[in-house]
């Protein structure tokens, strides 16, 4: 019975290696690959972090199935082997732990920058600003662009145009949006593209990313903000600058129009 | 082994007197007691319902993941009773059911469990004290728990069944601040705040007590590095409760403020909630989360270090050898509560703080991992060379040091900013703290109270039901919770009432259903526990002193200790972990108790510690 | 407190009683209490684009803050005089420096009394403040209706009106308007008909005129109906000048002077006063003082105990004292920190 309890400890950790081993294929992964130049990056780190993780992992389990086996089969008469600990071996696995740690630390610190830290934003970003205004309000997302020609100001212009739950961006450069919110926080999520940003009452953050392939993907609410926080979804229409302005112009129109048929 | 003691007889004895005249006697010594022991296991008792009730709320939680919107079985029918609806969650039920479930759990299982339950028995007996250093202040400290479970219990029905409080257990303003925000935020969310703020008052009251217990009640001979780890875990929790608890409290205030008397520290100007006039004022939603994660970092240790402390007594106990590194451990302990109190901002990267503060605060949770991995080691350490006894609370605790190292090591990724950019608020970060919180603690909870059981109540838990518990658990758990670190990678939301409306989700369903059954299977193994545990009370074989031969002062009072738990007052000439010591060989035992002295004192007194141990 | 546990002479841990210690760790649980306080309000207050600093708007006195630092000095040197002539079993004058304690503590708390009062008599209240000229206006309008309201339920009640139109305003006014006229009912109720008709009258007018968003100049005394008129006569294209806040002014004092309902109007509505960030202050100066003020009444408690002894007071309550005392300094210590935080800077 002792050796089973050992095999026991051996046994599920395998199991669980299995389970993570064949998800990829099962679908039970990421949602396709990042589709943005940053969003990879914070894959790979997640790779880094998960080789490192699963070798801690098979270490730690094994050596705890190793000295629960040794122990089951330690001879009745044979007493157990008194020792305090050695400074020795304890120093060994503080000291490699704490240089493991500091290198992930300081491997992430850019692309958080990059992600966040205004001054690190990409220049295109810079130079044509925000390109519109995403508005979270229980339970949808309102997007606001300036009209053609112009560019978007805090204070909402009569000539702004609006959307809901559509948001346009050109494919191919980094673009740069306001995110703000009408009422409680919610949390502004796109799966595909690793982005993640809550949108807090009283600020106006702005968030930046690059698509470079032309499509939808999903833009779901990631902060519970009431009773339809699971049903706040939008998608991110992603496509080349001149579609974009059209959309924008035909938006224009729509918004124009008098009611009176040409 | 078996000694019955006088202690026991005069015990037994005195109950029958209660019976025999006026009843106050009675309600004096088991319901308003200002004994510890009684304390404790009131404390037990009450924290084993309560886990049976987070625990069927977060079954209901379950049910709705794994078949949304369908009627649910049994409950279902009760709820068509009195809501008058269909028996199926309704999204706003189901965001209550998860904030219940969790605020159950942390603050009325898990916090109560380790302090209130564990903290009242073991201080005082394992430090030779006859009782709390503030025994009544100790009594109020389990009384004020009811007046919380109250406040909880209306919450839940104030704003009819389906506006429960809805903002999570973290309770964001302006969710939380804001009466129109959502159904539940109505007085609901006032009444959680009372119950959050009583428990809050109740376990202030308990560190205090603990820590002038442990300071100031030690018996002669014991000396700080001669306590057991748990004192020592219960020690350091006690400092961070009485430091970090009262600024949630503060918290707490100015929110039932906000809410109720027109203040606006959460509240910025010109806020528009469900066409409600525009707010007034100008404060900061973030302060709140803030002040709310400088307190529930350190506490999710406060979940943590009195097991920490416990297993590591259980496995030196149990594998008949020292702790691997004593002071190590207790540098740790103390490192861990030092670093809980400057990571608080790792519950808030993606919250637009500022983000340089992000890059400190993974650095400084990167950091916290070692003292943790220090004392990961060391428990294989102590482990290893031992003569390990493969009972019931080997395998809980084998089972704490396994599952607290993957919940720790999931910690890793999210303590990475970029990282969690992409995990915060996914179900990677339910399925962590489930491994800590469940995995780590509870079994640890799960191991004290097989192994203290016999002290608690003078009887021996079935040993083979023990074991059936331990592996329905550990399978139920693992089966129910490693899946969702694939649903968190998956890009899962957590708090989603129905994540299968999203196309890139729809295909987790089955998952789901996996987990959810064996959700179920876990649940089904909580009854043999709860069963054992009733059993044994009554019908469990009689134990000794010290059945399990241990070291600790708490094996040489009798079981159960009567009032004043010590009939020889105990005098510690050692530390608590002298197992299979040269020492033991010479007195022919593979452990030596912290009070016998030695060789080279006169011979009555070793004597006198003799008797004790037989 | 408890029996010890060491039979034997050996004592582990620190040489002092555990009331002792306990009060010490209890001290710190309470310094992390109001830590946290201060901490929110330096970040609300940084976090702020600005804050009212002027006193006729925050009716913040320092020298009141002043007074009050130093009766709460005096009173801890009070308590450790007391807890001294414990020590050396002098108990009368023990409870004599008690009283005092005692003594300052109710002046304190009376000097806050005072410096509340002055609050809520401008209104000063954390979600009443109108923070910009607009909302003060809106303040009056909405204030002045109550007025109203309130003088009409004596006619409700009266019945002299048809009850069941009590909440329509308008209607009531109609029907005052005949009742005054009119000549059965008692005479000196129908003048104050007349009278309240007439309040009614002007609180419309201002209503309207916000409602409009027309100012006053326009058609001064004009009451709802005959406003209409007015407004429905502007030309296609001409804009609607805004209401001054300095009009509404005028228009209220001139209400407050009157005779008849004078009195109730300036009882009822308070001057308009706009105080930009006055609520975040409001709220920060009640949350604080409040809670201080709760704990200043939490050790006359303490205090009372001995001193309800009387003559009895006795050694044992010497440790008491002690640990109160340590209480009182740890009150004392916060308002200090309070007292600059909120009246200085
Ligand atoms: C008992 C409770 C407990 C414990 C002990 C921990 C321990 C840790 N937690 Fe956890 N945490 C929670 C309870 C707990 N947590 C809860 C409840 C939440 C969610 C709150 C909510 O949002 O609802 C949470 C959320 C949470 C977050 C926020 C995620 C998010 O919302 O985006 C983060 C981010 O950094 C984090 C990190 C960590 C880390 C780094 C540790 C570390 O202490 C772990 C250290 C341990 C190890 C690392 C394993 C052993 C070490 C080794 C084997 C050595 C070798 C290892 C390496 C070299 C890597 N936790
Ligand atoms: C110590 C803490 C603790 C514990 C023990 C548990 C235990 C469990 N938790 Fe808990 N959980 C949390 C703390 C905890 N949880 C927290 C903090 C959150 C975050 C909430 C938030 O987002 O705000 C959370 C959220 C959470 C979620 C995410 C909800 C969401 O985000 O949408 C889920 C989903 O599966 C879940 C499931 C479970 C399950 C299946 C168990 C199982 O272990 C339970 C097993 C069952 C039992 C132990 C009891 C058995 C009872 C019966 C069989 C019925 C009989 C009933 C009676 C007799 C009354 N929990
Ligand atoms: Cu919006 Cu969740
Ligand atoms: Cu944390």
């Amino acid at each position: 019975m002792k050796k089973f309890w050992s095999l026991f400890f051996f046994f599920w950790p395998l199991v669980a290696l299995y389970a993570c081993w064949v998800s990829p294929d099962r679908g039970w992964w990421f949602p396709g690959e990042a589709m943005s130049p940053l969003g990879a990056r914070i894959d790979g780190l997640f790779y880094l972090i998960l080789g490192i993780v699963t070798v801690t992992f098979i270490g730690t389990q094994f050596a705890l199935g190793y000295v629960l086996w040794k122990g089951a089969t330690k001879p009745a008469d044979e007493a157990a082997h008194f020792s305090h600990g050695s400074h020795s071996l304890e120093l060994i696995w503080t000291i490699v732990p704490a240089f493991v740690l500091v290198f992930i630390a300081l491997y992430q610190m850019d692309v958080w920058a990059e992600f966040r830290v205004q001054s690190f934003y990409p220049e295109e970003t810079v130079e044509d600003g925000p390109r519109l205004e995403v508005t979270a309000r229980q339970f949808e997302w309102r997007m606001r662009y300036p009209a053609p020609g112009k560019e978007l100001k805090n204070q909402p212009q009569p000539d702004d145009l609006y959307a809901v739950n559509e948001m346009h961006v050109p494919t191919g450069r980094p673009v740069k949006f306001n995110l703000r919110t009408d009422d409680v926080q919610h949390a502004f999520f796109a799966p595909e593209l690793r982005v993640k940003q809550d949108a807090v009452a009283g600020l106006i953050i702005p968030v930046w990313f690059e698509i470079p392939k032309a499509g939808d993907y999903t833009l779901v609410c990631a902060e519970l903000c009431g009773w339809g926080h699971y049903k706040m979804r939008a998608t991110i229409v992603a496509e080349p600058e001149e579609k974009v302005q059209a959309y924008l112009t035909n938006l224009q129109e729509e918004q124009n129009f008098d009611g009176v048929a040409k | 082994m078996a000694t019955v003691s006088p202690a026991i007889e005069s015990h037994t004895e005195d109950h029958d007197h209660a019976h025999g005249h006026h009843e106050i006697g009675f309600i004096k010594k088991y319901v308003f007691s200002t004994d510890h022991k009684v304390i404790g296991i009131q404390f037990l008792v009450t924290t084993l319902i309560m886990l049976m009730v987070g625990g069927a709320l977060a079954l209901g939680v379950r049910w709705q993941l794994a078949f949304p919107w369908q009627n649910m079985p049994l409950v279902g029918g009760v709820f068509k009773l009195f809501l008058g609806e269909g028996g199926q969650i309704s999204p706003e039920f189901y965001t209550m059911l998860f904030t219940m479930h969790a605020s159950v759990m942390i603050f009325l299982v898990i916090i109560p469990v380790l302090a209130g339950a564990f903290g009242n028995f073991l201080i005082p007996l394992q430090i030779g004290a006859d009782d709390m250093a503030f025994p009544v202040l100790n009594m109020l400290s389990y009384w004020f728990m009811w007046p919380a479970i109250a406040c909880f219990g209306i919450s839940f029905f104030v704003g009819g069944a389906t506006a429960g409080p809805a903002g999570g257990w973290t309770s964001y303003p302006l969710l939380s601040a804001i009466r129109s925000a959502a159904p539940g935020s109505g007085d609901a969310q006032t009444w959680w705040l009372f119950g959050l703020t009583l428990v809050g008052v109740s376990s202030m009251m308990g560190s205090v007590n603990y820590m002038t217990t442990i300071i100031n009640m030690r018996a002669p001979g014991m000396t700080l590095f001669r306590m057991p780890l748990t004192i020592w875990g219960m020690f350091i929790t006690a400092i961070l409760q009485a430091f970090a608890l009262p600024v949630l409290t503060a918290a707490g205030f100015m929110l039932v403020a906000d809410r109720v008397l027109g203040t606006c520290f959460f509240v910025p100007a010109g806020i528009v909630v469900n066409n409600a006039d525009p707010t007034v004022g100008g404060g900061q939603p973030l302060l709140w989360q803030h002040l709310f994660w400088f307190y529930s970092h350190p506490a999710v240790y406060i979940m943590l270090l009195p097991a920490m402390g416990m297993v590591s007594d259980m496995l030196a106990c149990m594998c008949r050898k020292p702790v691997f590194g004593y002071k190590p451990m207790v540098y740790s302990l103390a490192a861990i509560a030092g670093l809980g109190f400057i990571v608080w901002g790792h519950h808030m990267f993606t919250s637009g703080m500022n983000p340089a503060l992000g890059m400190t605060f993974m650095t400084s949770t990167m950091m916290i991992a070692l003292p943790s991995a220090i004392k990961t080691f060391n428990w294989i350490g102590t482990i290893w060379g031992g003569t390990v006894r493969f009972n019931s609370v080997m395998l809980n605790c084998a089972g704490f040091v396994a599952m607290f190292i993957v919940g720790g090591l999931s910690g890793i990724f999210m303590a990475a900013v970029p990282v969690d950019i992409y995990f915060h608020d996914t179900y990677f970060i339910v399925a962590h703290f489930h491994y800590v919180l469940f995995g780590a603690t509870l079994f640890g909870v799960f191991a004290g109270i097989i192994f203290w059981f016999p002290k608690m109540f003078g009887r021996m838990m079935n040993e083979s039901v023990a074991k059936w518990h331990f592996v329905l658990t550990f399978i139920g758990f693992n089966g129910t919770f490693f899946p969702m670190h694939l649903l968190g990678i998956a890009g899962m939301p957590r708090r989603y009432a129905d994540p299968y409306l999203h196309p890139y989700l729809e295909h987790l369903l089955p998952m789901n259903q996996f987990m959810t059954l064996s959700a179920v299977l876990m649940g089904v193994a909580q009854f043999l526990l709860l069963g054992n545990f009733a059993y044994s009370i009554f019908f469990g074989e009689k134990a000794g002193r010290n059945p399990w031969g241990a070291n600790g002062l708490e094996w040489t009072a009798p079981s159960p200790p009567g009032h004043g738990n010590f009939d020889v007052p105990p005098v510690c000439y050692r530390g608590p972990y002298e197992y299979s010591s040269p020492e033991a060989e010479a007195v022919g035992q593979d452990y030596i108790l912290q009070t016998a002295p030695p060789p080279d004192m006169d011979r009555t007194a070793a004597k006198g510690a003799e008797e004790v141990t037989a | 407190m408890s029996h010890s546990a060491q039979p034997s002479g050996v004592k582990m841990g620190i040489p002092i009683p555990n009331s002792k210690l306990g009060m010490w760790l209890f001290l710190g649980t309470e310094i992390m209490f109001f830590t946290a306080f201060i901490g929110s309000y330096i970040v609300l207050r940084l976090g702020s684009p600005g804050w009212p600093t002027d006193s006729d708007d925050t009716h913040i006195k320092v020298f009141w803050g002043g007074l009050n630092t130093f009766v709460l000095i005096v009173s801890s040197y009070c308590v450790v005089v007391a807890h001294e002539a414990m020590a050396q079993k002098k108990f009368g004058r023990a409870r004599q420096f008690l009283l005092y304690t005692m003594g300052l503590a109710f002046v304190f708390l009376g000097v806050k009394a005072y410096e509340y009062y002055g609050k809520f008599s401008h209104d000063i209240l954390p979600g009443h403040i109108a923070e910009t000229p607009a909302q003060a206006i809106d303040k009056v309008d909405r204030e002045l209706e109550a007025v109203v309201r309130d003088r009409f339920s004596v006619y409700t009640d009266a019945a002299v009106v048809d009850v069941a139109e009590a909440n329509d305003l308008g209607n009531v006014a109609a029907q005052l308007d005949i009742f005054a006229k009119g000549s059965e009912g008692d005479e000196s109720m129908r003048t104050s008909a007349a009278a309240d008709v007439e309040l009614y009258g002007k609180w419309q007018n201002l209503h309207q005129h916000i409602v409009g968003d027309v100012s006053l100049v326009e058609v001064p005394s004009a009451i709802g109906p005959e406003y209409l008129a007015a407004r429905a006569a502007l030309k296609e294209g001409d804009a609607l000048p805004t209401l001054g806040f300095s009009e509404v002014q005028n228009y209220l004092s001139e209400m407050k002077s009157n005779p008849e309902y004078g009195a109730a109007v300036a009882a009822g509505v308070f001057d308009p006063h706009p105080v930009l960030y006055g609520n975040l202050f409001a709220s920060v100066y009640f949350l604080m003082t409040g809670f201080h003020a709760i704990h200043v009444i939490v050790g006359m408690i303490l205090f009372a105990f001995p001193l309800m002894l009387g003559s009895q007071l006795n050694g044992n309550w010497t440790d008491w004292v002690e640990n109160s005392g340590l209480y009182w300094h740890f009150v004392d210590l916060v308002w200090i920190f309070l007292f600059p935080l909120l009246y200085i800077v």
